[in-house]
């Protein structure tokens, strides 16, 4: 594609619509880069499916986001970082008791 | 509604490693004297995930429990307690990136070489596409259900850089507000607009060179 091309596209790069685009997620664009990504996507057939792409893996993030606390314990077994050290539970059980010795016998709330 | 510990044995009594039937449904599902065994593992792996260091993931870990048998009280039983001290674990890996932003801000290279390898490697100096994408989200639904392209996904999260990868990790997995992430990660809007785009786009750039059905056209 050549600079001609890009001063069609009124003035709007690629990039910066990628940028718009990303922006437009977080927050409220304004009335003039509404119109300038508007007429670029229009005429841009690689931004349409830029933007297609980046909408698709906004979802896949809610989706995985989702998923993150319903995982059972066997099925997280194995995954990166492994499992917590044989001190780190010792450390955690023994602070764990201590504070609920002190804790149980006090009336709820 | 919660369960009073006044009912039953005191805590402390009960051996720490019994494993209790129900862990998850059951009545005994606020009796953090199983908390270690049925959510350490899960607690710590989400901590790890976030922040990549062992240690601190354990510290975490272990405040987590201390403050939730602290506050006990505020659990309500239409959350599961594993959401219910994820929630807490989440706002002590907030308040950690808190404390440490200052550090952060000087010691995590923040997508140092990003901006020559993967944005300006995609646009020519008019800043226009260097390549023809090719079509591979055009049944959004359909992809959503293959579990290898959100594994994909997964991995390509691991691989942004660091202070791009926790800006996009409170904006879209802890909903966070931007003006939240800011302050906690000690950074101006439009730098975190930027953090934003480069998680995105090099989240593209990943999925589409790892997911193997997406042919060039
Ligand atoms: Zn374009």
């Amino acid at each position: 594609m050549t600079s001609k091309l890009h001063t069609f596209l009124s003035a709007l790069s690629c990039e910066q619509y990628t940028r718009l685009l990303s922006r437009s997620l977080d927050s409220k664009l304004s009335f003039s880069e509404r119109l300038s990504f508007y007429t670029h996507h229009i005429l841009c057939v690689v931004c349409r499916r830029y933007r297609r792409q980046i909408l698709l893996i906004e979802r896949m993030a809610q989706k995985v986001a989702g998923a993150d606390y319903a995982k059972d314990k066997q099925e997280r077994a194995g995954s990166a970082g492994g499992e917590l050290s044989a001190e780190a539970r010792e450390r955690i059980e023994s602070e764990l008791s201590r504070e609920l010795a002190t804790r149980c016998n006090k009336p709820n709330g | 509604m919660t369960a009073r510990p006044g009912n039953g044995p005191p805590f402390a009594q009960r051996p720490m490693t019994t494993k209790r039937e129900n862990s998850k449904t059951g009545v005994a599902a606020e009796d953090p004297a199983g908390w270690l065994d049925d959510h350490g593992a899960i607690l710590f792996q989400f901590a790890f995930g976030r922040l990549k260091n062992r240690e601190l993931a354990e510290d975490l870990v272990q405040e987590t429990m201390l403050s939730a048998v602290r506050s006990l009280s505020s659990f309500r039983a239409d959350s599961s307690i594993r959401t219910w001290l994820i929630g807490i674990l989440k706002n002590k890996i907030i308040d950690h990136l808190r404390q440490t932003r200052r550090a952060a801000a000087l010691g995590i290279a923040d997508a140092d070489g990003f901006e020559e390898t993967v944005l300006q490697r995609d646009f020519n100096r008019y800043g226009i596409w260097n390549r023809f994408l090719s079509n591979w989200a055009a049944n959004p639904e359909e992809l959503l259900e293959h579990d290898q392209l959100l594994a994909i996904f997964k991995e390509c999260l691991e691989g942004l850089p660091e202070k791009a990868r926790q800006a996009y990790l409170l904006k879209n997995f802890d909903a966070q507000e931007s003006d939240e992430i800011c302050n906690i990660l000690g950074i101006t809007t439009s730098h975190l607009w930027v953090l934003l785009h480069r998680a995105r786009h090099g989240l593209r750039d990943c999925i589409e060179k790892r997911w193997s059905p997406i042919e060039d056209e």
